[in-house]
């Protein structure tokens, strides 16, 4: 069943197409990768489909409901982690919970099962008492991250999740993130670590200047590339690095392995 | 290196105003015209009161105004000196460069003085070139201000760095940023108070008050300053020099003193502050008891209290009013007739103190709520991803923002009620109709948040643009109109109708209008005759809440639609929807 639908989804600013028609479907349970160097895309992208940005022209549906038409029922469907969890400075970790939890009216019970259940899963049930103006860059991404998991979303997007958390965190993420989706819980991740893309995502789209340039499972890719051993990242620079960069990188490990 | 440090800041600074956008301009030119206004009146002020001071009362003035001078710089440099030290984005960079910290310093040193210290240099110049015009001392006096008066101000300064220097060991670095925010405001308010205390403590006639002893000033290096002016406008040099030379010492070991503690207070105070902030426990929720979760309007006006609730620069916005509320009440209280006759007409004391309690406060609610949208700040795509409606969101903030105001009235209206001695129904007339008049500017206020909403993480209490500000001023005032006549019908006694007759028909302009309109109002009461009570409540419901609706649904709907936020990084600007 598709929950995610991007239909010639496009984003320009005044001449400069910042995102150019994307078509993508994206089904229940998928753990998808959002691979692109920087300045591609993939953050405007994500904001389309989370309601952040407008885009000029097509529709993003999420669970069949079109997010730019009926917004509001699109979003109880959602959940959104960015790459800067800026949050509200005077409200302790709790209270930042609770208020995410009042607006999807989730049952006290459940809040506090869930909450107790991710904060000690992150090792935040210390420090949830404490005003999130004190929390380091890793502690506010776990929190707004316990906080899109709060209210059980269908879809979770996530920019960039990985920058910032400590190696155990982003391990739990990792196993959290493939079991959310393993239960059937959808998972629109865009990141820079080719390794998580290649380990733990079911299908990676690639993405360079605003442009969609292959699609598919790790088999597929290679397929596409002609090369049944080439790696995320041999398929990543050769698409968006162009030859010169593969290249580059060639000669280097070529005179690493010399020394 | 003080030198090419110097330099480097001498060209960010030629580039910074040569890129500056027309909306960073406009507040320069508003600066620039006030200093325009204001220098008459200090070249006028200053030679009036030369020509009318006698001579022997000479040295306490000086003493007076250099001290003023030098509390003036103190108050202005202080949050100024912080974000040059500690705030200022450079330091890290410099931290890590073979920059001996003295050097640093140093050139931090001139640009608060370049900044800030040097206008009042100038204005504290200028007055006493003026009053030595008026007082016509001795010419060498003239050549002699400048100096004298850059070394108050140069005290003033390293005061303000000793202080910021001292401040950053003992300060709780969790509340350092608010209170420098805190003291920006207050300076002005301090000063206020430092013009008004003549009058506070019933002195009348600042020339007489000059006779007075200063015994407190005159251990201060700023009298040796005053010393020295009073020597050389009788023409003594070499005793004007003598104390002259004593200040130039004052400044030396002032400046010398910071030099002493900047080590220790600069680098360790800026590392203190780049650790972040003490990770503050807040009362521990009890274990095993559920925690109520509200409807998202509640939840979200409960966000907003908290916010204004944890941080002293949102209190700042009560402060002028509190102040403006309470300094007339000293001469009243040290006024015996006064207060007597205050007690004996309870009807009239009981309008003019609604008048201006009405006046004040809700000029200020409008602000107050527009700030509201301006406190997401960066935190903005947070709601924006919710499930949450405009009206949501505009109500969830608009309550809030009505209630803190209220309490704050309800409190002043059950401390005069019970000190003035008025009857307790009328205290509840008054809070009633406040409550009402200020539910219309909290909507006004919260549309022209969803306008103009600004955040400048260096002065966060400032929420709206200038523009906007002007804007929800010009929007006010016909409101306020409209509810003072509402009030007028509602509260104004009609015994007073013959003399409001009788002063429309003299009255011609403005005022005359304002006279014929108060006086049909009340016309119309004395025709409604019982009927009045009840009409003039159900206009102040209808013209309160069919404005209030007016303004949230206009505010929903930007909100819906996506509004920005001006997000004011340094010298740059960004904007973030919500």
């Amino acid at each position: 069943m598709t929950t995610i639908k991007l239909s010639n989804l496009k984003k320009t600013y005044g001449k400069a197409e910042a995102v150019q028609p994307l078509n993508l479907t994206i089904n229940e349970g998928e753990l998808f990768g959002f691979l692109g160097p920087n300045g591609a895309g993939k953050t405007t992208t994500i904001k389309m489909m989370t309601g952040l940005l407008e885009p000029t022209e097509g529709t993003v549906e999420i669970a069949g409901v079109d997010m730019w038409k009926k917004p509001l029922k699109a979003k109880r469907n959602i959940a959104y982690l960015p790459d800067q969890p800026n949050l509200y400075p005077k409200l302790t970790g709790w209270e930042y919970l609770k208020f995410i939890a009042s607006v999807f009216k989730v049952s006290e019970e459940t809040f506090q099962a869930r909450a107790e259940k991710y904060l000690h899963m992150f090792n935040l049930t210390d420090s949830v008492d404490e005003l999130l103006e004190s929390y380091s860059h890793g502690m506010k991404q776990k929190i707004a991250l316990v906080g899109a998991l709060v209210h059980d979303p269908k879809v979770i997007f996530l920019d960039e999740p990985t920058v910032g958390l400590d190696p155990g965190s982003a391990r739990k993420l990792k196993q959290l993130l493939r079991n959310l989706c393993d239960q059937g819980t959808t998972v629109f991740m865009s990141t820079h670590i080719l390794e998580i893309a290649e380990t733990m995502c079911d299908r990676v789209g690639i993405i360079t200047e605003g442009s969609l340039l292959a699609i598919g499972t790790m088999e597929e890719l290679r397929k596409q590339g002609g090369n049944n051993n080439a790696s995320l990242e041999d398929i990543f620079l050769e698409l968006t690095g162009g030859d010169d960069a593969a290249e580059l990188i060639k000669s280097l490990e070529h005179e690493g392995g010399h020394r | 290196m003080t030198r090419l440090l110097a330099r480097l800041y001498w060209q960010q600074f030629k580039r910074t105003v040569s890129s500056m956008r027309t909306g960073q301009i406009i507040p320069l030119i508003a600066i620039g015209v006030f200093a325009v206004i204001l220098v008459p009146i200090i070249l006028f002020g200053g030679s009036a009161l030369g020509s009318v001071m006698p001579a022997e009362d000479r040295t306490n003035f000086y003493s007076i105004i250099t001290f003023g001078g030098m509390i003036i710089t103190v108050l202005f440099t202080i949050p100024q000196v912080f974000k040059n030290l500690f705030s200022s984005k450079d330091v890290e960079m410099l931290f890590t460069l073979p920059i001996a910290t003295k050097h640093i310093y140093w050139v931090k040193f001139g640009q608060s003085f370049f900044s800030t210290a040097a206008f009042v240099w100038v204005f504290l110049v200028l007055f006493f070139l003026s009053y030595g015009l008026g007082a016509s001392v001795a010419w060498i006096y003239f050549f002699i201000v400048p100096i004298i008066s850059l070394t108050v101000v140069l005290v003033g300064l390293s005061i303000a760095y000793l202080f910021n220097l001292l401040l950053i060991q003992i300060i709780p670095k969790s509340r350092v940023k608010e209170l420098m925010t805190l003291m920006t405001g207050m300076a002005g308010l301090i000063i206020f108070l430092l013009v008004q205390i003549p009058n506070l403590m019933g002195i009348d006639n600042m020339v007489e008050g000059m006779s007075a002893e200063l015994p407190a000033l005159t251990l201060l290096p700023t009298h040796w300053a005053a010393m020295a002016l009073s020597f050389f406008s009788q023409g003594y040099i070499l005793r004007g020099l003598l104390w002259m030379a004593a200040m130039v010492i004052a400044v030396s070991i002032i400046t010398l003193l910071t030099q002493v503690v900047v080590d220790r207070g600069f680098r360790t105070g800026w590392i203190r502050m780049s650790e972040g902030a003490r990770r503050k426990k807040r009362k521990k929720r009890k274990k095993g008891k559920f925690h109520l979760l509200r409807s998202p309007v509640i939840s979200i006006g409960l966000k907003e209290l908290r916010a204004v609730q944890r941080d002293p620069r949102e209190w700042l916005t009560f402060l002028p009013v509190l102040i403006i509320m309470v300094v007339p009440l000293f001469p009243i209280l040290t006024n015996e007739g006064a207060l007597e006759s205050i007690i004996e007409n309870t009807m009239t004391s009981w309008l003019v103190a609604h008048g201006l309690l009405i006046f004040f406060l809700t000029m200020l609610m409008g602000n107050f709520s527009a700030s509201s949208i301006g406190r997401e700040e960066k935190a903005v795509w947070i709601l924006r991803t919710l499930p949450l409606s405009g009206m949501q969101i505009a109500l969830g903030k608009l309550w809030v923002h009505w209630l803190i105001p209220l309490i704050f009235v309800l409190l002043i209206e059950i401390g005069l009620t019970i000190f003035i001695g008025w009857e307790w129904y009328m205290g509840i007339a008054g809070f009633i109709a406040f409550g009402f008049i200020a539910l219309g500017m909290s909507g006004i206020g919260l549309w022209a948040g969803t306008i103009g909403g600004k955040y400048n993480p260096n002065n966060p209490q400032q929420r709206i643009e200038t523009g906007t500000g002007f804007l929800l001023m010009l929007i006010n005032i016909p409101y306020m109109l409209l509810m003072f006549m509402v009030a007028i019908f509602l509260f104004f006694p009609v015994e007073f109708q013959p003399y409001i007759s009788q002063f429309s028909e003299g009255a011609f302009g403005l005022v005359g209008l304002m006279a014929s309109l108060i006086n049909l109002m009340i016309s119309a009461k004395i025709l409604l005759g019982s009927l009045s009570l009840g009409v003039g409540v159900l206009m102040l419901v209808i013209v309160s809440v069919g404005v209030t609706y007016l303004f949230l649904w206009l505010s929903a709907k930007r909100i819906d639609q996506g509004i920005q936020i001006n997000i004011v990084d340094g010298t740059r600007t960004s904007s973030k929807g919500l």
